[in-house]
């Protein structure tokens, strides 16, 4: 009994292995269920050539039609946790899925006043700008001139709900260059739905080409490159 | 018996070589070993995150459990900020037990899940892939008698016979079926094969340029020598191509003679160079400490021989902590003895009250410091205020290039020889490195002369998904030594520029 016990454990644990192997080997399901993680090795998957932080800005209801203060929401004043190096947690949530949750916990336990608006905001720049300075110079020639790119991902009210979101920097910038190509863009208004069913319809891979907002105050440019896009 | 063995090789027929494989029966040094190194690996990051618990994985901080990610938004429960810290504190706990085969039935398992549920708690700054694979080792081991030897339960277990007037010394080492050793060598091969497979969904990989990215990615700790390292290229495509053989070999290399040796030694160097250039340390330290499964039975007896001769010629006379230990047990204690689990009750009980009032003690909010909760900090900077919540601007174009270089040849599709001065006669290469999203663009590559002179223009249509574009130049006799500079134009917009110096051709003309 103990024996076809241990053949199952072998036979079960080699099979979840083998599953997952080759779940990933041909990408099924491999989101399927958060166990999938456990045996899924996709160790240094991605890459980007452009470096990512998220900075949490709280801004204050004004005064007396004062304009409100901004704070820093992140990290909080008690201290940051720096969980494999020199950069903040908040800086590993690549979905951006829990940065609005840690403003709110930095909110929770500070004295403050009420809050207007939270802010989750991407800085954005090319990774060459992370080389030290000597490196830099050695490998370039030239001195740095870094520049940061902003983008505003989450808008929230006080109470912590969404007012808007936004996709990333980067799907930002490579829908600028979709953009470009008016054929495309053109080709992509052809057989417009009169009904619209698709639960999918807010996602950000329909951003890029859905049509310009007539909103007050929006750029055209802001609303072709995935400006109201829900991420 | 190991399988290195002749009488496995023996053998006839699958079903009784897959029984030897996985039931024969040794003594569990290599287990022994790997249960001693594995928590306290463990222990590095979660030691760490100790007085973080409260924000990072319960309800009273900022939990980012791992199954929001998957969409199961209601799959586990989160706890409250003590019961995670209790919860926290008993993990040390385990895991320090484990380390020392203390209870270590018990110990291992109840460490096991811990270290799953608290990782699971915290998809941001936690849960990775070696916490994945730590946590496979962490099972198998307690499915193990790794307990069996080295280890309190073993010494306490001695100690019994002793009381019972039994003679120990004569007694031989416990032996048991190796399968779960057996289970974590697959499970470690298999990760280094999913791992290939990743690199082969990726093509950028073979290219070197995700590994150049992934050396300038600073969320790790820090890699000097990966920052370094980013000034060679081209080494990049040769690391990547041993790796990957590496990777997809080992699992078929690495059960017996040289195979494992050269395997074992290959992964040893792998995982320490992961350190060096990534700026990894606990990935390393987890699975170096998996390689130590690799040691059977006669191998460990081969160390403990040659030990033990290094030892006599040392002239070394000490006598081993077991058996001191064990020769004075005995006597220790007295008639105020416990029996060791309720020691042991006791222990977990006294640590995790004691954890829960000191965490409490630390304060992690200040909620209850004198001048009560701490206030926000207020940011005084209405320029960055002003850039923060600005519409988005366009790329600079500058921003859109990597890298501008000169040289005289590829390799791996990178450039090789770099360098500024150059011969007539010579072929001279450039390189541009383009970071994604880019827009199409037209590159052009003009060569100036040092008076400001145009002498050439070469160029071509570089598409969005390009992240490289080369440039060939003959710098025949027509030029005359002196001073040039390439100038990358994108658009009719100076880029980059680079300064070379041609010299005269030293080889005599050719008379025919």
């Amino acid at each position: 009994m103990k024996r076809w016990l241990t053949h199952l454990v072998i036979t079960g644990y080699l099979g979840i292995l083998g599953y997952g192997v080759v779940s990933h080997a041909v990408n099924y399901k491999v989101s399927a269920h958060p166990a999938m993680y456990f045996i899924v090795w996709d160790m240094f998957c991605g890459w980007s050539s452009h470096a990512s932080r998220l900075q949490l800005v709280g801004e204050t209801v004004g005064q007396d039609g004062e304009p409100g203060k901004f704070y820093e929401l992140g990290p909080g004043p008690w201290g940051e946790v720096k969980p494999y190096g020199a950069i903040g947690r908040r800086h590993y949530d690549a979905f951006c899925l829990f940065a609005p949750k840690m403003a709110m916990n930095c909110l929770k336990h500070t004295k403050h006043e009420p809050m207007r608006r939270i802010y989750v905001v991407e800085q954005c720049w090319p990774k060459k700008y992370n080389l030290p300075d000597r490196v830099y110079n050695r490998r370039h020639g030239e001195e740095k001139d870094q520049h940061i790119y902003h983008h505003v991902r989450y808008v929230l009210n006080g109470e912590g709900d969404v007012l808007k979101r936004q996709g990333y920097w980067l799907n930002y910038q490579n829908a600028i260059c979709i953009s470009n190509n008016p054929r495309l863009i053109a080709d992509s208004r052809k057989g417009r739905l009169f009904y619209n069913v698709s639960p999918m319809k807010n996602r950000a891979s329909r951003s890029a080409f859905h049509e310009p907002s007539k909103d007050a105050g929006e750029a055209p440019a802001e609303s072709w490159a995935g400006g109201k896009s829900a991420n | 018996m190991s399988i290195d063995q002749p009488a496995l090789a023996n053998d006839q027929g699958v079903r009784n070589r897959f029984s030897r494989f996985f039931y024969a029966e040794e003594v569990p040094y290599g287990l022994a070993i790997v249960r001693i190194l594995m928590p306290l690996a463990l222990l590095v990051p979660m030691l760490a995150r100790w007085s973080l618990a409260r924000e990072l994985y319960s309800t009273d901080g900022a939990p980012t459990p791992l199954w929001f990610n998957y969409g199961w938004y209601n799959m586990l429960p989160l706890f409250s900020g003590g019961v995670v810290v209790a919860l926290h504190t008993l993990l040390i706990f385990f895991l320090f037990s484990s380390a020392v085969g203390w209870k270590t039935r018990f110990s291992l398992p109840a460490a096991t899940l811990l270290f799953v549920y608290l990782n699971l708690c915290d998809s941001v700054s936690t849960i990775t892939k070696y916490s994945v694979i730590a946590a496979h080792i962490m099972l198998l081991l307690s499915l193990s008698h790794s307990g069996g030897i080295w280890s309190v339960d073993a010494w306490l277990k001695k100690r019994k016979q002793l009381r019972a007037g039994e003679n120990t010394a004569a007694a031989t080492l416990p032996r048991f079926a190796i399968w779960p050793q057996r289970l974590m060598q697959l499970m470690i091969g298999i990760v280094y094969f999913g791992a290939a497979i990743t690199k082969m969904h990726t093509p950028e990989f073979f290219s070197g340029e995700q590994m150049q990215t992934w050396l300038l990615t600073n969320v790790n700790y820090n890699n000097p020598i990966g920052e370094y390292l980013s000034l060679y290229p081209a080494s990049m495509v040769f690391m990547a191509y041993i790796s990957i053989v590496w990777e997809v070999l080992f699992l078929f290399l690495v059960w017996r003679g040289w195979g494992r040796t050269v395997m074992i030694a290959m992964g040893t160097m792998f995982h320490l160079a992961t350190c060096l250039v990534l700026g990894l340390y606990v990935f390393p330290m987890v699975c170096i400490s998996i390689y130590f499964a690799f040691i059977d039975e006669r191998t460990a007896l081969k160390f403990g021989a040659w030990f033990s001769t290094v030892r006599d010629k040392m002239g070394w006379q000490s006598k081993s902590v077991p058996a001191a230990v064990s020769a004075a047990a005995p006597e220790a204690g007295g008639r105020f003895r416990l029996p060791s689990p309720i020691v042991y009750c006791l222990m977990m009980l006294g640590v995790t009250v004691v954890g829960v009032e000191v965490e409490h003690r630390l304060d992690r909010y200040g909620v209850r410091r004198p001048e009560g909760p701490y206030a926000l900090k207020e940011i005084t900077d209405t320029n960055l205020i002003a850039r923060m919540l600005a519409a988005p601007q366009p790329m600079r174009t500058k921003d859109m290039f990597d890298t501008f270089e000169l040289g005289t040849g590829f390799v791996g599709g990178l450039l090789l020889d770099r360098r500024d001065e150059y011969r007539q006669g010579e072929m001279i290469a450039a390189q541009v490195g383009l970071n994604v999203p880019h827009h199409d663009m037209w590159l052009e590559c003009n060569l100036f002369d040092s008076r400001g002179n145009q002498l050439d223009r070469v160029g071509q249509v570089v598409s969005r998904e390009t992240t490289r574009a080369n440039f060939y130049y003959s710098l025949n006799e027509i030029l005359d030594p002196g001073e040039y500079f390439f100038v990358l134009k994108s658009g009719g917009q100076e880029v980059m520029r680079k300064r070379i110096v041609l010299k005269a051709n030293i080889k005599p003309p050719v008379a025919n």
